[in-house]
């Protein structure tokens, strides 16, 4: 008699229907947010990148995972320990929008004034000139470069080179995950 | 035939999902009212917590890192913030219940809980009437007490467990009675 009562108000169910939505933006959005956190302690907007040519090696190879930190741009005085020679840098040239992994050979200026790099590939025979704007012959530390490399993991960022390379894979990739998402539902 | 509630055999998890869900949609049944400010809450926190990542995501990418800068920092801030509180929600005051409901005067809160590895369906009922102290009552069941061969979960036997588990429905329902004059069904139980 009363039977009948479950089964037909099994349907109505917004609350639980919220929560199984909440549980999946709740994922995006914490792997979104501790993105933004680890950006905003190092001051970069991008604080991990993935090495994509090979004008690094032997130092780095294609795939391999960089974290930055982007707090030493030696604007204080006095000034902090800032951006040194030697050190490996990431710049984004305003206009291009690829980022560039390479060693700073050079520095112009220095505290309280824009640290102006030159930079150079370990790999490449000619520094960097050639990269940068139009008639620019240095690299400005606060505006272009988005972080100096602390530290770095092989290999591991290779995944995002082979998916945006073969954009087959991606297709693939989201094939079998649809796949999944359909078989574990019964 | 397809609305009967199903759960897998094989999955503890699946088979407590169905029994708690189905708790609320019997006592609804039975005229008790649902009180759902547990997941209410939750909800708003959670999706607080949520707007705000979106917030931060739709300035970030509109007008770039730098100028953003300060803002995301206290959006992080405040989402971790708003996380940290909705986990002290869900482990410190929903803490397993399934069920916050109440008729003629006395609410009950049911939580339910299983072990590893053990097919037994534990519920603890906290029994609250006006004027009178708090019962807790304890009780466990094996699933297979109403879930069928094929996973199908049988009314029936369930209603009669919930409603001898809950202090003020055992007197006087159906379902109480049948139990006394009968032994409880154990013909679905598999070898």
């Amino acid at each position: 008699m009363d039977a009948l009562g479950l089964s037909k108000l099994r349907h109505l169910k917004p609350r639980q229907l919220l929560s199984q939505v909440l549980n999946f933006a709740l994922i995006l959005s914490t792997a979104f947010m501790l993105w933004k956190g680890l950006s905003v302690a190092t001051d970069s907007p991008s604080p991990i990148v993935v090495v994509l040519s090979g004008s690094m090696e032997p130092a780095f190879q294609r795939g391999d995972l960089l974290f930055l930190w982007n707090r030493n741009l030696e604007l204080d005085s006095p000034p902090t320990p800032g951006t040194r020679v030697g050190e490996i840098v990431v710049y984004n040239v305003i206009g291009k929008d690829i980022p560039i992994v390479h060693r700073v050979v050079r520095k112009h200026q220095g505290p309280k004034t824009p640290l102006h790099l030159l930079t150079k590939g370990d790999n490449n025979h000619a520094d960097d000139t050639e990269l940068y704007a139009r008639g620019r012959w240095y690299l400005d530390r606060e505006k272009e470069v988005i972080g100096s490399v602390v530290g770095y993991v092989p290999f591991v960022g290779y995944v995002t080179i082979m998916l945006s390379e073969h954009p087959w894979m991606k297709t693939a990739l989201l094939g079998i995950m649809g796949l999944l998402v359909i078989v574990q539902r019964e | 035939m397809a609305a009967k509630p199903k759960a897998n055999l094989h999955a503890l998890p699946e088979l407590k999902n169905t029994s708690d869900d189905s708790i609320a949609l019997y006592l609804k049944s039975k005229g008790w009212k649902q009180n759902h400010t547990l997941t209410d809450v939750r909800l708003v926190l959670g999706f607080s917590a949520v707007i705000i990542a979106g917030g931060t995501f739709y300035y970030d990418y509109t007008l770039g890192f730098d100028k953003t800068k300060v803002m995301t920092l206290y959006a992080v801030i405040a989402y971790f913030v708003a996380n940290i509180i909705l986990t002290w929600w869900i482990w410190g005051m929903e803490s397993g219940k399934v069920y916050v409901g109440s008729k003629d005067g006395v609410t009950i809160t049911i939580s339910s809980h299983t072990e590893k590895h053990s097919p037994i369906y534990h519920l603890k009922i906290v029994s609250r009437s006006p004027g009178q102290r708090p019962t807790t009552t304890e009780v466990e069941s094996p699933f297979t007490s109403w879930f069928d061969t094929q996973g199908f979960l049988v009314e029936k036997p369930f209603m009669t467990f919930i409603s001898n588990s809950i202090p003020s429905m055992a007197a006087t329902t159906p379902e109480g009675q049948h139990l006394k004059s009968k032994p409880k069904p154990k013909s679905t139980k598999k070898a």
